[in-house]
């Protein structure tokens, strides 16, 4: 870690992804139709933004702090009532900072809390396919003979096997309207370039002589592994995985365009840029395009600079 | 990320200069409305017409119609087929409407170049009511026909087991003449599914799967020499090659891109616009086997939450009016003096209270012996419409405390859901290309469990007044049967009904001869000019 | 050799049947059927629906309906498509060589262009231009393929900039622009892996024993490093594959190219269970041998491995 801020361009991502960290997490505090501090009826009711407390009436506080955008990210405008002469979208103007779509909601509050629908994906994706892809190519490259050759050949299947019958598949069933249905699928498809690598790094490292000296004093298999092989091969997983989090995003942009990703109205970044992609007739909406697809692209970039970075740190190490 | 930040700047400044520097004249009245200007001029012989088609049929016969049929109808029965309407000189039928006797008119030939007799039509019918065949979507409106005779080349006898005011119509209208040689051998591997042999203006060319389908004139009915469907799945790339010119007819716009055209000057300066009014009507439904929904007060609630002004508004752009009525819009079957009820969340909210519903626990929802008011629309996730409409609603039920939910699947599960009636709301929209349609599917009880009645609709009234349709040959006496079916039905709130879709259609200036119906357009009149 | 080649044939056996098992599961698990799309037409009662079904063999016991599925799989007899009932293997007749001209393409201008960027990013990291290129890499590495696509076309085949392609199918140079967006990450991704990989080949001590013998700069570059630095390459090419067929659905999509992508898409959409056979089977036999004749390339590139190594 230490080494990771000593880099420049990987403090810089870091610093990048923190903030988008924060935003994402504080996504409440940022958009939201509730205040964030209010008092009514002699009562203060403090982060309502949070709680989304359902009798608070807010038609006569005597005093409120609002969030920067006054805005939730599903309130179209029957929600808001807003009524202009021109049906939505809207251009950015000083109620909307950046525009809405076409059904009168923020773009600005929808790209906030789209971040933390997109990372939420995104992290978790490549957290699971990093835990499937460290047991299966840790057991498949320690133990050999017939677990490896099985193991591998499910490593195989899995990369063989069109992804899209995989998703459509798994999503059709899922009834539950949650993000987990898509992490899961996504999991399950790119959890094998972690096992390989991770099976070829162990297989090296086997035969290095701090493991053989392991064997040799007499360490149990499930020690060596996690005392040794893991924390080895997890350097260059990290590598992949850190990777893994930018196709990830960019993946689950994709999947909003085929109409399999995340489920509407909830707001993703995806989600944002296939809008987008919906009203490419309308020939002057270009904030609808322009604000998911500059959070996207720096998003991954960012995320690209800091593999780089990790890859430099993990090579400096070795 | 710089590249492309400029790249969309530009794109924006260029669309702005546009707009401020060219074309003073905007379209005209004719233009906006969606109207087209009378003919002037003699036809010229010769061009190509290319359709834009969103969606590849999967086959052409009409008779083994799968999901598509919409598209394939046009595409075939019309400009291919014709049906006995055209190919019959006369037909009569009996007093008590259980014989109906076809006179063919003399040398038609079919494409392959051999001439129509009775035993043709006979054997396009004998497909249809084969019990074996993928057929059954056409059989169900011809279920009362007993049996076929063709005494002579030329006659073919129709027997009905029943009287049904809607059997000699759709044999008539609909049914597309096919030549009984090509309707032999094993039924789903026929050539004629994927080279149509009819007796139309227009004969089959070529089928180039996943591009497009080809067909020439036949003789000179049609002034085209060629007419090209082209498939193209994305709305914004078929709009861009329309803008280039590479089609001449583009069909079922998008409420937005239709408004859209509105600002781009080289729309109004080069294409004419059409709008048509189709028999066409979208619901949103509620599962009326479910306690939540299975009383009127509840429903009516409900569609006095329904957003109407906005959804028009915003999705629909001012393009598809309110309906309330189950069959064609304007015509003598719905009852004018029906009225929409009011978006009114307040009287929805007394409605509700009356109906039992209470917020008792003060969570924000409402309960009912014990049961919160939550439920999930199920949707298919390619539905845009739906992906628009639904939030708008969603943001309006929940200020009147019920907590809906979307719930997006993928089409097939969608209708094998809707299917198994294993949902708590769903939307639809009936199509039809006929101004008479019978409604006994959709909202007669006994259709309730595998039938088209997914809602579970059921009013014992409504199941007589159905009936009485069926064998009723007086057209008026019908229509006043069938306004009293709209206005039971709508009082019911059996379907919380939204808009009548129209057809959203545009072509080149130079396409000339294009007369908009609910059959589609008539190819043989249509002509391009220089 | 043969004996290696032989061996790795009868490896794909449990890998070919693990992905039948697979799409069949898929299929099976996925609700719907191919029938169900048929509610459009009216009055389609519950009973034609259960005949159509029993027509299709979909109402046997799903074992039976496995047993059948995997027979007709090893005889690559796909039958008919349930939903427009021509033969599946006319269908991926139809599909396999788009997809095989825009994705070949995409590899071999991927991969040929990658190696001498990645060689020359490896010879020059401290040079200023080489920086720059690596930053333009790593920003075009970020943008979504579907949203770089809607760009080209809207710039290179809209009618307002640049009007030089059509704007769907192959015909008339419609290839250019599917290929340059599937091209973009295989470039972008081989070009870093070459670079790696080459920095790493420069470290070894056989590269600076050739130096020191005093082979000229170029010649250990080319030859020595190189040679070395393509394996991880090849087995990328391999892999890349499956990648950019699945890759290819969006893109196939924007460009209205019906190839494998959309085939898949759609078949498992309309739940056409004989397509989603043979599209599965297809895909898996071609990326397998794919797999195989990388292996192979190893002991070409790399005579130091032998084949007989565990595959």
């Amino acid at each position: 870690m230490r080494r990771l801020w000593a880099d420049r361009g990987g403090r810089r991502a870091l610093l990048f992804l923190g903030a988008l960290l924060g935003v994402a997490l504080g996504a409440d505090l940022l958009a939201s139709e509730f205040p964030l501090v209010v008092r009514v009826g002699g009562k203060t009711h403090w982060l309502p933004c949070v709680t989304k407390p359902v009798d608070l009436d807010l038609s006569n506080p005597e005093w409120l702090v609002r969030t920067p955008i006054h805005f939730g990210p599903l309130q179209t405008l029957a929600a808001t009532g807003e009524d202009r002469p021109q049906p939505p979208p809207w251009a950015p103007d000083t109620v909307h900072w950046l525009g809405t779509d076409e059904l009168g909601r923020d773009v600005a509050a929808r790209l906030v809390h789209g971040a933390r629908v997109s990372l939420f994906v995104a992290f978790f994706t490549v957290l699971i396919s990093l835990g499937i892809g460290l047991v299966i190519g840790g057991l498949s490259g320690y133990a050999g003979g017939l677990v490896d050759a099985a193991l591998s050949r499910l490593l195989e299947v899995m990369q063989t096997f069109p992804l899209v019958f995989f998703l459509i598949a798994l999503l059709s069933i899922v009834r539950v309207q949650s993000l987990w249905p898509l992490v899961i699928a996504l999991a399950l498809t790119r959890w094998t370039e972690v096992a390989r690598l991770v099976r070829a790094e162990v297989l090296s490292l086997e035969s290095r002589e701090f493991v053989l000296a392991a064997r040799a004093l007499g360490a149990s298999p499930a020690r060596i592994i996690a005392r040794h092989l893991i924390p080895n091969a997890l350097g260059p997983a990290l590598v992949v995985a850190t990777f893994g989090v930018g196709s990830a995003i960019l993946l689950e942009t994709a999947l909003s365009f085929l109409g399999i990703g995340v489920a509407p109205p909830t707001a993703s970044w995806g989600e944002l840029l296939t809008e987008a992609h919906r009203t490419l007739h309308h020939p002057g909406a270009w904030w609808l395009a322009l604000f998911p697809g500059l959070a996207i692209a720096s998003t991954v970039l960012a995320v690209n600079a800091l593999g780089e970075a990790v890859r430099r740190s993990v090579d400096g190490r070795a | 990320m710089i590249r492309l930040a400029s790249l969309a700047v530009v794109l924006a400044l260029s669309g702005c200069q546009r707009c401020g520097g060219a074309a003073p004249k905007g379209p005209d009245a004719a233009w906006l409305e969606g109207r087209l200007t009378p003919e002037t001029g003699a036809p010229r012989e010769g061009g190509t017409l290319v359709v834009r088609v969103p969606i590849e049929p999967v086959g052409l016969t009409r008779l083994h119609d799968r999901f598509n049929e919409g598209t394939m109808v046009r595409l075939t029965v019309g400009p291919i087929y014709e049906t006995l309407t055209r190919l019959a000189q006369t037909w009569s039928e009996s007093d008590d409407h259980l014989t109906l006797t076809i006179t063919l008119r003399e040398g038609v030939k079919f494409h392959d170049g051999h001439v129509l007799d009775s035993h043709d039509v006979k054997a396009t019918i004998d497909v249809v009511m084969n019990e074996q065949l993928p057929t059954a979507g056409f059989r169900a409106s011809l279920e009362t026909l007993s049996s076929v005779e063709t005494p002579d080349p030329r006659t073919v006898i129709v027997r009905w087991s029943k009287p049904y005011f809607l059997a000699t119509h759709t044999l008539l209208a609909a049914l597309p003449v096919m030549p009984a040689s090509a309707l032999v051998g094993d039924f789903d591997t026929l050539p004629i599914h994927r080279a149509p042999i009819g007796t139309g203006p227009f004969r089959f060319e070529k089928w180039d799967p996943g591009t497009s389908i080809s067909l020439v004139r036949a003789d000179d009915r049609a002034h085209l020499e060629r007419v090209v469907y082209r498939f193209v799945k994305d709305d914004p790339a078929a709009m861009q090659a329309f803008e280039k010119g590479e089609f001449g007819l583009m069909t079922r716009l998008t409420p937005s891109a239709w408004r859209a055209l509105e600002s781009q000057p080289w729309a109004w300066q080069r294409t004419q616009r059409i709008a048509f009014p189709e028999n066409t009507w979208a619901w949103l439904g509620f599962n009326q086997r479910k306690a939540m929904f299975a009383d009127v007060a509840t429903r009516r609630a409900l569609a006095m939450l329904y957003p109407a002004d906005t959804i028009e508004k915003t999705v629909d752009l001012g393009l598809e009016p309110r309906t309330t009525c189950p069959y064609y819009p304007g015509s003598k079957s719905c009852d004018p003096t029906v009225t929409p009820l009011p978006f009114d969340p307040s009287a929805a909210k007394r409605l509700l209270a009356e109906a039992g519903w209470t917020d008792a626990d003060h969570d924000g929802v409402l309960e009912r012996e014990g049961v919160k008011f939550s439920f999930a629309f199920l949707a298919a996730a390619q539905s845009v419409k739906m992906t628009k409409l639904l939030p708008l609603f969603l943001d309006t039920l929940k200020a009147a405390g019920i907590d809906a939910r979307i719930e997006t699947v993928d089409v097939s599960a969608y209708l094998s859901r809707v299917r198994a009636h294993d949902f708590d709301a769903m939307a639809l929209s009936w199509s039809s290309a006929d101004e008479v349609q019978d409604n006994f599917a959709n909202f007669h009880s006994s259709q309730a469990e595998s039938g088209n009645n997914f809602l579970g609709y059921r009013n014992p009234e409504v199941d007589r007044l159905l009936e009485q349709i069926r064998d009723d040959f007086d057209a008026e006496h019908r229509a006043s049967l069938e306004r009293e079916v709209h206005r039971r039905v709508y009082a019911d709130q059996a379907y919380l009904f939204m808009g009548r879709r129209p057809a959203l259609d545009a072509a080149a200036r130079s396409v000339h001869g294009l007369k908009p119906s609910l059959g589609w357009y008539d190819l043989s009149a249509v002509w391009i000019a220089n | 050799m043969r004996r290696y080649v032989l061996r790795r044939l009868l490896l794909m056996v449990p890998t070919f049947l693990g992905i039948t098992v697979l799409t069949f599961a898929v299929a099976q698990l996925a609700p719907g059927d191919p029938f169900s799309l048929e509610t459009e037409s009216a009055g389609l009662t519950a009973d034609a629906l259960a005949r159509q079904r029993a027509n299709a063999g979909l109402d046997a016991p799903i074992p039976l309906q496995f047993a059948r599925w995997v027979s007709r799989v090893v005889r690559f007899d796909f039958g008919r498509s349930l939903i427009d009932q021509r033969p599946v293997l006319e269908k991926l007749g139809e599909a396999m060589p788009r997809t095989a001209l825009v994705a070949g393409l995409a590899l071999l201008l991927g991969f040929g262009l990658a190696v001498p960027l990645g060689v020359f990013l490896a010879t020059n990291a401290r040079r200023r231009w080489a920086r720059v290129l690596e930053a333009t890499l790593l920003i075009a590495w970020s943008v979504p393929s579907f949203w770089l696509a809607v760009l080209l076309l809207m710039f290179f085949a809209g009618p307002r900039y640049l009007d030089w392609f059509p704007v769907q199918g192959l015909a008339d140079g419609g290839f250019v622009l599917p290929v340059i967006c599937l091209t973009w990450p295989t470039l972008v991704i081989a070009t870093r892996q070459v670079r790696s990989a080459m920095e790493e080949a420069l470290r070894q001590d056989y590269v600076k024993a050739a130096r020191a013998r005093g082979i000229p700069e170029r010649r250990v570059i080319w030859n020595h490093a190189l040679r070395n630095s393509l394996l991880p390459v090849v087995t990328m090419l391999g892999l890349h594959l499956p990648f950019l067929v699945g890759g290819s659905v969006v893109i196939e999509r924007i460009f209205g190219i019906p190839g494998m992508g959309l085939l898949a898409f759609d078949s498992i959409g309309t739940r056409d269970y004989p397509t989603v056979m043979g599209v599965a089977t297809v895909m898996a036999v071609v990326t397998m041998f794919s797999m195989l004749l990388v292996d192979l390339a190893y002991g070409f590139i790399d005579p130091r491995i032998r084949v007989e190594r565990a595959g």
